[in-house]
């Protein structure tokens, strides 16, 4: 049996491929820089990655609070740092630096690279002690 | 090339460290399960610091510095996906392929997809296409480590490359994987060591960060854009390509199968991700500083963006830093080689084979596997620099487009039929050879933000559901009952 999560998780999975293949098209059509493209490419690689993470994630159906924390801040991180990225104007060279960084290079480097490593590890770790804590009760 | 006696002493001093952790776990090598799994008695810190030692080539040290000096931001894209592959692998492979090992007394990755399917052609086909890969990258990382070695002893590249070689394939050869990942774990602690202090004269060489992004700023601020010189397309297509892609590394899977109590899983994101990180921050530093001290009028404009890394380390850190990054350098290619040696070995020896052999008997033919991969990698680095480069892009593309649909969907998909592992890996291996040499022989190209490895990896994934779902009536007859178990996490 499919469950409820799973088959939303494997829709996800499935619509970011067709995603990614169609701006892959686009731009094998000429459009390689258009914005429908970009935004397809945003949306399949978060649906792809969230939904392997959840499908990753899953235990007898179920999805464990550490994997829905994890996959909740994926695609927040994903969608709002390639968003900015998209729709924020240009930087300039004596615009404001946000921790030392132009604010879109400090929205992808610090929002997209480097918030995961403290939120996914933790999740993942609370996730096998809630499975190891399930396995030992009778 | 002069070399420095200090970069020649630590040079010295790291291959002789190797050569002894060889000789120690050469002694301890005594069956195949120690040669191709490392008797499945590694730790955690062990396992996740070897991961992340062979799954950084010489690229991330050189290469990739390099790019972003030349292409800006969008070149980070990358690497940009390692805070999230880590844990993304550790939820859908890492307890899977170590308790399936378990059950099934698993050595190799193409033997798990077999495992999975209940199917003999599976797991050949899936070693046929990590063999092709694992050779033409093995011969690009020898070519490189020749460049290297040279780089620190001045002997010229030929001897160079046959005395790198001499020592990754002498410790592949005797202690296997044993040898393997504790050679890793030197040298994973080296890069990460190596990586820091390089980050701090980083910042030391151009005020800060803050210091670092004015500079680059005022002379080209599109460097600094959230692409870089690239367009969003090309560097979404590297999140992509090197996100996903990541779950089909058979060298870092591989891995899985060695550790000893796999309730310390628990641990693996962790410490991957935060060393991969921090090793990482060469990649990142080097090339900002770089280009930041170019932009500031402090050194003229590099003839190759490849000089940024050595051009930085000779210019701004101290001769032992400098030494010590060379053999960082030379460890992220000696642990890549080495595990591409075992894979291989493995392929030819358990998964190739016509039929089972004693277990003496395949130590040994293990043994003379590795030495034949080596040498005809060897031979093909020292007469074909141009063959080699076209074997080298092969190699991420093959694993990811073969492996990711098989096996990591494979293993959360229990809809997944043989007919659709076989579809998909034949057609991610046609491809990406296909595409890969047509682009690479400039009878046809690609627009931006379209790889070969791109389209290889969509396309398999796609065949993959396609043949899964026609041939579905078959799926649950092609899944063992224990394998499912181990599937549902």
């Amino acid at each position: 049996m499919t469950s409820g999560i799973a088959r939303v998780a494997w829709t996800g999975v499935l619509a970011g491929i067709l995603a990614q293949a169609s701006a892959m098209g686009l731009a094998l059509a000429g459009l390689p820089e258009a914005p429908l493209t970009n935004w397809l490419a945003v949306g399949g690689i978060t649906a792809t990655m969230a939904g392997v993470l959840v499908l990753g994630a899953l235990r007898h159906g179920r999805l464990s609070c550490g994997g829905g924390v994890a996959a909740g801040a994926l695609v927040c991180a994903l969608l709002v740092g390639f968003s900015a990225a998209l729709l924020l104007p240009p930087e300039t060279a004596a615009g404001p630096l946000w921790l030392g960084l132009p604010r879109r290079a400090a929205i992808i480097l610090l929002g997209v690279g480097l918030l995961p490593v403290f939120v996914l590890p933790a999740c993942y770790a609370l996730d096998v002690r809630v499975r190891a804590r399930d396995d030992e009760r009778p | 090339m002069t070399a420095s006696p200090v970069i020649v002493g630590v040079g010295a001093a790291y291959f002789a460290i190797c050569a002894a952790i060889a000789i120690w776990a050469a002694r301890r090598t005594r069956t195949a399960g120690d040669f191709f799994v490392a008797g499945r008695g590694i730790g955690i810190w062990t396992l996740s610091i070897a991961a992340m030692a062979s799954t950084l080539s010489g690229f991330a040290f050189v290469g990739g510095p390099g790019l972003v000096y030349a292409r800006g931001i969008g070149a980070v894209y990358i690497v940009l996906t390692a805070g999230i592959t880590g844990s993304l692998t550790a939820w859908v492979l890492a307890g899977r392929l170590r308790r399936l090992a378990e059950l099934r007394g698993i050595y190799t990755v193409a033997e798990a997809a077999g495992a999975r399917y209940r199917s003999p052609a599976v797991r050949r086909l899936a070693a046929v296409a990590i063999l092709v890969a694992t050779v033409g990258y093995t011969a690009t990382n020898l070519l490189a480590l020749g460049l290297i070695v040279d780089a620190i002893f001045g002997i010229g590249r030929m001897p160079a490359l046959w005395l790198g070689a001499l020592v990754v394939v002498g410790y592949s050869v005797a202690g296997g994987m044993l040898a393997g990942v504790y050679t890793d774990l030197f040298q994973g602690a080296l890069m990460a060591i190596a990586s820091t202090a390089v980050f701090v004269a980083v910042l030391a060489s151009g005020g800060g960060v803050a210091g670092i992004s004015r500079d680059i700023l005022a002379s080209d601020p599109g460097w600094f854009g959230p692409w870089g010189h690239f367009t969003p397309l090309a560097a979404l297509s590297f999140f992509f390509v090197f996100g996903l892609g990541t779950l089909g590394q058979p060298h870092v899977l591989h891995k899985f199968f060695m550790l000893r109590d796999p309730r310390r899983l628990q641990w693996y994101p962790l410490l991957m991700t935060g060393s991969l990180v921090i090793t990482l921050l060469l990649f990142v530093g080097v090339g900002m500083a770089v280009k930041a001290r170019v932009a500031a009028g402090d050194l003229a404009p590099l003839g190759h963006p490849d000089e940024a890394t050595p051009t930085f380390l000779l210019r701004y850190t101290p001769a032992l830093l400098a030494g010590v990054v060379f053999s960082g350098v030379a460890a992220a290619i000696m642990s890549t080689v080495n595990a591409f040696l075992n894979l291989a070995a493995a392929s030819i020896t358990r998964d190739l084979r016509i039929r089972p052999m004693e277990d003496a008997r395949e130590l040994r033919i293990g043994r003379l596997a590795t030495l034949g991969v080596a040498l005809l990698a060897v031979l093909l680095a020292s007469r074909s620099e141009a063959l080699v480069a076209l074997l080298g892009v092969f190699g991420w593309g093959l694993f990811a487009s073969t492996l990711v649909p098989a096996l990591a969907f494979g293993l959360i998909w229990p809809g997944a039929t043989r007919a659709g592992a076989l579809a998909s890996i034949a057609t991610g291996l046609g491809l990406t050879l296909v595409l890969a040499s047509l682009v690479w022989f400039r009878i046809a190209s690609l627009p931006a933000g379209v790889s070969a490895a791109g389209i290889a990896i969509v396309a398999s994934l796609l065949v993959f559901f396609a043949v899964s779902w026609l041939t579905r009536a078959r799926a649950a007859e092609e899944l063992d009952s224990d394998v499912r178990l181990v599937m549902e996490g």
